[in-house]
């Protein structure tokens, strides 16, 4: 307020009263921060020469009007005094209150140590025992945390940042009603009581300060407030005063200083225009490239990279968008690059997951295969060592067998010679067994060998006729032949052939009873050679045609027959690979069967 | 001590067996159990060899593939007798030169037919005049 220079005491008074009342409110103000009491003596001093002045004003006055006005301003100001009296000693109250609650805090506290002390004594546990000491642990928490808090408050002096007891309620509850059930000694629930009710009373306190402290800010409002009322009096007292004096000497400047009124308002137009004209060259210039920049880098970063900024101008901001716009094609051509990359490697991906997925089929191919050769390889060892294993004792037994047979150890009278007879024939039939067993197993694993060539198939047949003999004549039967008289040229293993003869005959005499016929025939029809063997035994039921001929078939026979059952599996396997075929017809059981063997001919060169 | 015919198989009772018809048939046999005795008994002057082809060290057919290497040894008649009577060993045995191959267990028939044939009795009488 720029009083001008007119002597007159009022001034003085007015002056002295607006520093009167900043200076009261300054010493309310000041309390309630600090507390301290050298602003309580200021309030005084400063009350009491507000009232003296005011009186002094008042006596000044010249008119009732601001007589009243000045009666008005005294009493506003007492009031105002009393309030900020009374705000004093509401803080203090405050104060205090805040100590009782570090206090009460501080009892807690060692109301917790001793009951801490006495339940770990009592159960022989650690302070640190978390399971135990749950509860305790969490009390002194939280009596540690509020005891913090509350001294924080007090050093800061702010009341009003008082812990938060409504977020430590919850956990005190919990914390209590864990534990009241498993506390033992009576002096301990003692303990833990007291230590409940001080921690809720703690809380009513806090609850109470909290609000003591609205109370007090609200204090200090109504106090601004009534404040502000007494200044805005003083100021339109001392308004009017000086808009009087005012007045009177404007009159006196205003001559003079017309001109360097005019001048300033000239003065402000032209450097408003210039303002303007800078501010226009700035944004044309500067600021509208520096936004459109702004937009370009924007859409860039939003993945826009094909809008580029449109450059107008060739300075460095110019410089910078065409920089910028350079740059964003490159990336543009970049990224594209590192799509098509991708989508290659994409591709080679799948392919080479193809080619994985193709190499692991060929993998297990080939460990199939191996394994398969491996047991195909071990199968054949342990079958040559079987066989050798066998058939070694076997020649030994036989070889011997037939020396002693032979008389050459000594006379062999004629009952040892039958014995002797029987021991022989039995090692031909373990040797004839092994060899069965040996040659089931071959066409089993396809590892039957046979030796193909030209071979007559009368001669062959006739070496068995001669074999079979002794057979058929220990059981009387008879053996009818019709075979042709010119060779039947046919290619095969002969001592195969003979084996797969020798197999029909003596089925044909085994399953036929004594004194029956046997009948072999050989045809040749439309060059094929056909053999067959037919007996009047124990023949075929239906539905065993087929199953004869498997290996150890064992079809229910009506008579025993000793036998393995593996000689027809064994034929039907030569024959087979003579690219033959081997089968039975028989019209049922004890009606006979007649076994057929029909095998390729071949023409015999006329050399 | 010289004989004729040399019988080769690490089963004594077999060796034994061949002998005693061998013999008795007119021959002079000598025995080897085992490859080092092989080699002690070998001679230029033998008439005809036997093989088992299952021994250890070295079996009938290698024995036989090295005699016929050797050109002292090379025309000694070789016999192989097997266990196995597959196709695949006869001609294994024929290859390595053998010139003939026997299945046991053989008939004191067969085997002397088969050692006539290629040592007939007539010669060894020659022999030993």
């Amino acid at each position: 307020m720029r009083v001008l220079n007119v002597e007159l005491p009022l001034d003085e008074s007015f002056l002295k009263m607006e520093i009167g009342l900043s200076e009261t409110t300054r010493a309310v103000l000041d309390y309630v921060q600090d507390y301290q009491e050298k602003h309580l003596y200021v309030l005084l001093n400063e009350e009491s020469n507000f009232e003296i002045n005011i009186q002094e004003y008042i006596s000044l006055c010249e008119t009732d009007e601001e007589k009243q006005i000045g009666n008005e301003i005294a009493l506003l100001y007492s009031q105002l005094a009393l309030s900020g009296f009374e705000i004093i000693d509401f803080q203090d109250k405050q104060n205090e209150a805040l100590f009782d609650l570090r206090d009460r805090v501080f009892d807690i506290t060692n109301l917790l140590k001793y009951f801490s002390e006495h339940y770990v004594n009592r159960n022989q546990t650690s302070p640190y025992d978390k399971e135990n000491m749950h509860a305790i642990i969490e009390f002194t928490v939280i009596v540690g945390e509020l005891h913090a808090g509350v001294e924080g408050v007090i050093a800061k002096h702010t009341p009003h940042e008082v812990p938060d007891f409504n977020y430590y309620s919850p956990k005190l509850e919990s914390a209590y009603s864990s534990y009241k059930d498993v506390i033992g000694t009576i002096s301990e629930r003692t303990y833990l009581n007291q230590i409940y009710s001080n921690m809720k009373e703690l809380f009513i306190m806090s609850e109470e300060l909290i609000q003591k402290e609205d109370l007090l800010r609200e204090k200090l409002e109504e106090f601004e407030y009534n404040r502000e009322q007494i200044d805005l009096k003083l100021e339109n007292q001392i308004k009017k005063i000086v808009n009087k004096k005012k007045e009177l000497a404007a009159q006196e400047v205003l001559a003079s200083s017309r001109l360097t009124l005019n001048t300033s308002i000239i003065d402000s137009i032209f450097s408003f225009m210039l303002m303007g004209g800078l501010l226009f060259g700035v944004n044309l210039w500067i600021i509208t490239p520096i936004l459109e920049l702004e937009v370009g880098i924007q859409n860039f970063a939003s993945g826009k990279l094909d809008e580029k900024i449109q450059v107008k101008t060739k300075d460095e901001i110019g410089k910078l968008a065409n920089a910028f716009n350079n740059m964003t094609t490159q990336i543009e051509e970049k990224i594209e690059t590192i799509m098509k990359n991708e989508q290659k490697l994409e591709e080679l991906n799948i392919d080479l997951g193809n080619e994985i997925q193709t190499r692991k089929e060929y993998e297990k191919e080939i460990l199939r295969v191996a394994r398969e050769t491996e047991v195909d390889r071990l199968r054949s060892q342990f079958l040559s060592t079987i066989t050798h294993e066998l058939r070694t004792p076997l020649t030994s037994i036989k070889g011997y067998i037939e020396i002693i047979r032979a008389g050459w150890v000594g006379d062999v009278p004629a009952e040892m010679e039958e014995t002797l007879d029987i021991i022989i024939r039995n090692t031909d039939r373990l040797s004839n067994l092994t060899s069965d067993l040996l040659d089931v197993q071959r066409i089993e694993s396809g590892r039957l060998e046979v030796e193909i060539v030209p071979i007559d198939l009368i001669e062959v047949i006739e070496q068995s006729i001669r074999e079979i003999k002794p057979f058929i004549l220990e059981k009387e039967q008879i053996l009818d032949v019709d075979i042709p008289d010119l060779p039947l040229m046919v290619l095969g293993d002969s001592t195969r052939i003979s084996q797969v003869l020798m197999n029909l005959l003596t089925n044909a005499s085994k399953f036929s009873e004594e004194r029956t016929p046997i009948t072999l025939e050989a045809k040749d029809i439309n060059g094929e050679i056909l053999v067959s063997v037919q007996d009047t035994g124990i023949g075929i039921k239906e539905g065993d045609h087929e199953r004869v001929f498997k290996p150890l078939a064992m079809i229910d026979k009506p008579i025993y027959v000793k036998g393995t059952g593996l000689g027809l599996s064994i034929s039907k396997g030569i024959i087979d690979l003579h690219n033959g075929k081997i089968w039975v017809e028989s019209e049922g059981e004890w009606k006979g069967s007649t076994f057929f063997l029909k095998l390729p001919k071949i023409k015999v060169n006329d050399s | 001590m010289s004989g004729n015919i040399l019988v080769v198989d690490d089963e004594i009772d077999i060796l034994n067996l061949i002998k005693i018809i061998l013999t008795k048939k007119g021959y002079q046999v000598i025995t080897a159990s085992t490859l080092n005795e092989f080699y002690q008994m070998i001679d230029v002057n033998l008439r005809l060899i036997l093989l088992d082809d299952v021994m250890p060290v070295k079996n009938g057919i290698e024995i036989c593939r090295d005699l016929k290497k050797h050109p002292e040894t090379a025309q000694i008649p070789v016999i192989i007798f097997s266990a196995s009577g597959s196709i695949g060993k006869k001609e294994a045995a024929l290859e390595a030169g053998a010139e003939e191959f026997l299945v046991k267990p053989f008939s004191i028939e067969k085997l002397t037919s088969i050692v006539n044939k290629h040592y007939p009795l007539n010669s060894r009488l020659i022999d030993n005049n």
